[in-house]
């Protein structure tokens, strides 16, 4: 597959330059329903530009790219390795799809005279999102950070038409994502003043040749406390619930599937290439800090989520103890010689942006038809919107982790990984949390199959197919990778002992 | 040309779409769901020659990665099982009309979710009766809890819906926090999970405490075996209708369970490694006492099905005692009760079915001088009762009767004794219904009824007439038994 | 070493924690939009810090000139730290207008309470 031609080794530049352009040029070609049609162009070049990306990869290895023709370390440079090009497809692949849904749902959720700017910030937010995920050089992955965040505060801020409070959602992500970007930077600085460079390969190198001292010591805490804020690790995920739940529904989508996920990127970026040294790439104060958040945020989001009044919100909280068992994965991932745990985190961002993605998805159409997700409107709903409310089953199934779906191979990995490196208690924390996951998955069961239907005198009919069908193609390729796991857990496994090879 | 042990899972995934395809004709419908039993049966008899032959029949479906994939394999002891749901399942099926319509009406309400699930409980049955290896065994294992949970859970009552949270509670919570550690820590040890004759830890080098953890692991794990302190959910469950529990909670679910401790006995532990380990003293201690607990709860209670629920409790645990034993004649009694025990103890749910359907009466009080009404049912329940006590002339003697030999075999008295004790509160507790309801006199005030329709008649006497033919001629099954293990 | 040698580090862990601790500890919206402000001016400091030598000039090539020049590198990625702070402090004046229009207060004490309210109401 080369239909790029002589611009096929511009690959990785066009993977944030199209969906910039797009952006930049939304609010001006575009009015009304056809900044839709923009929009989903964009997206279909950039997530075409991506598969090709990953198809490369696979085929030749990683990809480093001089921005502007500068020598390296000295210029900026892209790196696309097999993970950058896994999770920038993950961004691009469920961007899509979930693009094709806002055409329906943004029209009743955004003023008609914002579309232009909605869009625009749309293809920002991927723009810094995939720029994060494919940069190679540290300064350059903040700026990237902070155009994803910055569009995303305003992204949520526009379900103000909705819910007036996602004003106030926006407004505390916004305080606390800059103070995580800021320690971010500060961590940046740090590093540099003990290097002298910026370029991540060289960082390392770097890094590797000197004694870990105060600076590099206080730059990891800055990295850890920032990327946590960033990734909503337990207890920094504060932000969270509200802004998810009262997100415009696609926004919601787009951030539970791959924000977070981006976070995440950074941590394994960071600590396993970055900051690995001789010595071990994750020290061990910064093993059991994050272990035990991530075992914490299992339990406690799942035992939350069980207690929360509206989908929106169940959804939210269990997102934190996903996150959770994803950070588990990474931060144990080094002691595991056979890189099952690693194998198993990064099965597990693409399982569960796949699964959340679509829930949200579904979350959103209910808001759409009743106009609120809260639970006791929901009741009897599974009649009415059947095939709505199976998605959000199949999708709940998948959190549990039941065989079939995706989500029960990325926990079998990641089980095993657990018990590889000698953590049974973390894995019997895993186990409890799925059966937690059950619980909180049964309360939508329940709700939407055993209790009568609530009359309300609201239309209750099944949702329009353009939203039905990107839910469902979500939820249905996370069951299909349920069932044909085989080449999604040979490209994991390869990014895995990549990224545990690269520690050296 | 495709091959049976899929064809034999498609049928009843065909089987589970068809309600919802033929909604709006259910004259076809009626006929399909019997239609789809009877392929069923036939494909899976159609494989007995083979097995019985001892060739291999071998499906990969799904290659997940090294040392995992999704494969069907027909042994002695799946096709066992598979013979006796498939063949169950059709008399099910029948009753399920004479139970369901005059109870529910002809278009109840919730239809096409009861005979789908019904379709899928009888896949997953199939599904890991066929199982090559642990995954396998595992993905159907759970596609039989949530495809039975809303059968359990059909009344939306406020009961169903809490009798519906204990019973997933319990089996996914064992499955999960058990049986995936089990299998996951086997997975590390040997590197494998597919099944293999002798067992795949006896070739490994675990260490005899590991063996011991894991039996009690896989042995705790497998829930739906009902061993205690997990038996909770039987009882509860019998809130669903009649069928299902007759079909469900007498043989494919609860049979599912002890199939995979058998299977997990023979084919994951090995018999060898099984005898001697102090985790099997533990599963085979805490087996015998749910046997006697359990027959001792069955003599308190009133209503009929709660009662047989509890025997169904004790009669799985002989099972489990006889794959913990693990002699070769506990083996083969052991897999031989699965046969035996459901054939009995789904007359007993049909019986219990049919005098609901005819008088609405549910409690065992209500029951005296019943015989005289409905003569058909009582015989057949008579029978149903001697074949789960496990007297002759009845099928069920000769499973106990292997059982016993093997207790012998293996010098373990105590759990003979208890085997044997467990028989004598049997005939206390299941006894005295059959016989009241044809000596005794019947109470002031009960209200006139006649037998129930023969639709409800048929599949009891038919199971019936197989407890006593499975005596004389206990054929196919005692030759598949003996095979196993 | 001079002691005078740590003042910016010094000044700017101060400014810092005097952002931070207006995030915290302020009511008023508009009045933690300038704490957070503080707080990213306080990073800058650091940067620019990081680029200085004792004695040295602004890093011009001249033509027989061997001067000692100051690293120009942190104070260019400083540069693009401010557009970033800049953009930060308008999209959170942007959402603070917002709550001033949907709520008609700028306290977050005031907005929870009308939101705590809003929900009482509804249920």
């Amino acid at each position: 597959m080369n239909f790029l031609g002589a611009w096929s080794h511009h690959l990785p530049v066009l993977l944030v330059l199209i969906p910039l352009i797009g952006a930049v040029l939304s609010p001006i070609v575009a009015r009304g329903s056809r900044g839709w049609a923009w929009a989903f162009l964009t997206m279909v070049a950039t997530a075409t530009v991506a598969l090709e990306l990953l198809l490369r990869i696979r085929s030749s290895g990683p990809i480093s790219y001089p921005l502007g023709g500068w020598n390296l370390p000295f210029g900026i440079e892209l790196y696309v390795d097999l993970l950058s090009a896994i999770i920038a497809l993950v961004v691009a692949g469920v961007g899509l799809v979930v693009t094709f849904y806002a055409r329906t749902s943004v029209r009743f959720e955004i003023p008609d005279d914002r579309f232009g700017f909605f869009w625009s910030l749309w293809l920002l937010a991927i723009t810094g999102l995939i720029g994060i995920v494919i940069t190679g050089d540290a300064f350059n992955l903040y700026v990237m950070l902070e155009i994803s965040s910055l569009t995303i505060y305003g992204l949520i801020a526009m379900g103000r038409m909705r819910d007036r409070r996602a004003l106030t959602a926006a407004f505390n992500y916004l305080i606390l994502g800059s103070i995580g970007a800021a320690f971010i930077l500060i961590a940046i600085g740090l590093l540099y003043s003990e290097t002298g460079t910026l370029n991540m390969a060289d960082l390392h190198r770097r890094l590797g040749a000197i004694e870990a001292n105060a600076t590099i010591r206080s730059a990891r805490a800055f990295l850890l406390a920032g990327l946590g804020l960033k990734m909503a690790l337990f207890p920094l995920h504060l932000w969270m619930p509200a802004a998810y739940s009262r997100a415009p529904s696609a926004v919601a989508g787009l951030l539970a599937a791959t924000a977070t996920k981006v976070g995440i990127y950074m941590a394994m970026r960071f600590f396993y290439t970055v900051l690995a040294t001789d010595e071990g790439i994750l020290t061990a104060p910064n093993v059991l800090i994050l272990s035990g958040c991530a075992g914490a945020a299992i339990v406690f989001g799942s035992a939350t989520a069980a207690r929360q009044r509206s989908l929106s919100l169940l959804l939210a909280f269990s997102s934190v103890a996903q996150i959770g068992y994803i950070v588990l994965g990474m931060a144990i991932g080094h002691s595991d010689p056979t890189g099952y745990a690693m194998t198993g985190s990064i099965l597990h961002i693409i399982s569960h942006a796949l699964m959340k993605g679509g829930l949200f998805l579904c979350a959103g159409i209910f808001i759409w038809r009743l106009g609120t997700n809260d639970f006791d409107q929901l009741a009897g709903i599974g009649r009415r919107m059947p095939w709505t409310s199976a998605a959000v089953v199949a999708g709940g199934l998948g959190l549990i982790g039941v065989p079939g779906t995706a989500g029960f191979i990325s926990k079998l990995f990641l089980l095993r990984g657990l018990f590889e490196s000698g953590h049974p208690l973390l894995a019997v924390l895993v186990l409890t949390g799925s059966v937690l996951a059950a619980i909180y998955t049964w309360r939508f069961v329940e709700i939407a199959y055993l209790k009568p239907p609530v009359e309300n005198g609201l239309d209750h009919s099944e949702a329009p197919l353009g939203m039905l069908i990107p839910a469902w193609i979500l939820i249905g390729a996370s069951l299909v990778i349920g069932f044909y796991p085989g080449p999604i857990i040979e490209i994991a496994s390869e990014a895995a002992s990549t990224l545990l090879g690269g520690s050296g | 040309m495709i091959s049976l042990p899929l064809l034999a899972l498609l049928i009843p995934l065909v089987g589970a779409l068809l309600p919802w395809l033929l909604r709006r004709s259910p004259t076809v419908r009626n006929a399909v769901t019997l239609l789809i039993p009877l392929l069923l049966l036939v494909t899976v008899v159609k494989m007995v020659p083979t097995v019985l032959a001892q060739e291999a029949i071998e499906v990969t479906l799904i290659s997940v990665g090294p040392g995992l994939s999704f494969a069907l394999e027909v042994d002695a002891l799946g096709m066992l099982f598979a013979l006796v749901s498939s063949s169950l399942w059709l008399l099910n099926s029948l009753f399920s009309f004479g139970y369901m319509y005059p109870i529910h009406g002809n278009s109840f309400e919730g239809q096409e979710r009861y005979w789908s699930c019904f379709s899928l409980a009888i896949l997953a049955a199939i599904g890991i009766a066929f199982s090559a290896n642990l995954l396998t065994l595992f993905f159907f294992y759970e596609l039989m809890t949530f495809s039975t949970w809303p059968l359990v859970t059909h009344s939306k009552t406020a009961e169903a819906r809490r009798s519906g949270r204990i019973y997933l509670g319990i089996l996914l919570g064992s499955s999960t926090l058990l049986l995936l550690t089990a299998i996951i820590w086997t997975w590390i040890i040997t590197g494998t999970l597919d099944f293999s004759p002798g067992g795949i830890l006896a070739s490994s080098d675990a260490t005899p405490g590991q063996i011991s953890m894991l039996i009690v692991l896989f042995f705790f794990g497998a829930g739906k075996s009902a061993i205690f302190p997990l038996h909770q959910w039987l009882p509860r469950a019998m809130v669903a209708p009649t069928p299902v529990s007759a079909l469900l909670h007498a043989v494919a679910v609860v049979k599912a369970g002890v199939f995979t401790v058998l299977k997990i006995a023979t084919s994951v532990i090995g018999t060898d490694l099984l005898i001697g380990s102090w985790g099997a003293e533990v599963v085979a201690w805490t087996a015998a006492f749910t046997i006697l607990l359990a027959s001792l709860i069955a003599l308190t209670r009133q209503q009929l099905k709660e009662r047989l629920a509890y025997s169904t409790i004790s009669q799985l645990n002989y099972i489990v005692l006889g794959a913990v034993v693990a002699f070769p004649a506990a083996i083969e009694g052991a897999s031989l009760h699965i046969a035996m025990h459901a054939f009995g103890k789904i007359t007993l749910f049909f019986a219990a079915g049919a005098i609901y359907v005819a008088s609405r009466k549910t409690s065992v009080d209500e029951m005296a001088g019943i015989g005289r009404r409905m003569p058909w049912t009582m015989t057949a329940f008579l029978i149903g009762t001697v074949s789960v006590i496990g007297l002759p002339p009845m099928c069920g003697m000769w499973s106990k009767w292997l059982l016993a030999e093997g207790m012998i075999a293996a010098h373990q008295w105590a759990f003979l004794g208890a085997l044997l004790l467990s028989s004598l509160l049997s005939i206390a507790y299941l006894m005295p219904i059959a016989l009241r309801a044809f000596f005794a006199a019947e109470s002031e005030g009960s209200s006139e009824h006649g037998e129930a329709p023969w639709i409800c008649r048929i599949p009891l006497l038919l199971s019936a007439a197989a407890c006593l033919v499975l005596f004389l001629w206990p054929g196919v099954f005692a030759r598949l038994a003996g095979m196993v293990g | 070493m001079n002691p005078l040698d740590l003042f910016n580090h010094w000044a700017f862990v101060i400014i810092m924690m005097v952002g931070l601790y207006a995030i915290i500890s302020r009511n008023n919206l508009v009045k933690k939009v300038l704490g957070l402000g503080l707080f990213q001016t306080g990073i800058f400091l650091m940067y620019i810090t990081l680029g200085f030598k004792h004695g040295a000039g602004a890093p011009i090539l001249q033509q027989g000139v061997e001067a000692t020049y100051a690293n120009p590198l942190p104070h260019v990625l400083i540069l693009t730290a401010i557009v970033v702070s800049l953009s930060t402090m308008a999209v959170a004046l942007a959402i603070v207008i917002g709550i001033r229009e949907e709520y008609g207060t700028v306290e977050a004490d005031e907005v929870a309470r009308l939101d705590s309210e809003a929900q009482e109401a509804g249920s």
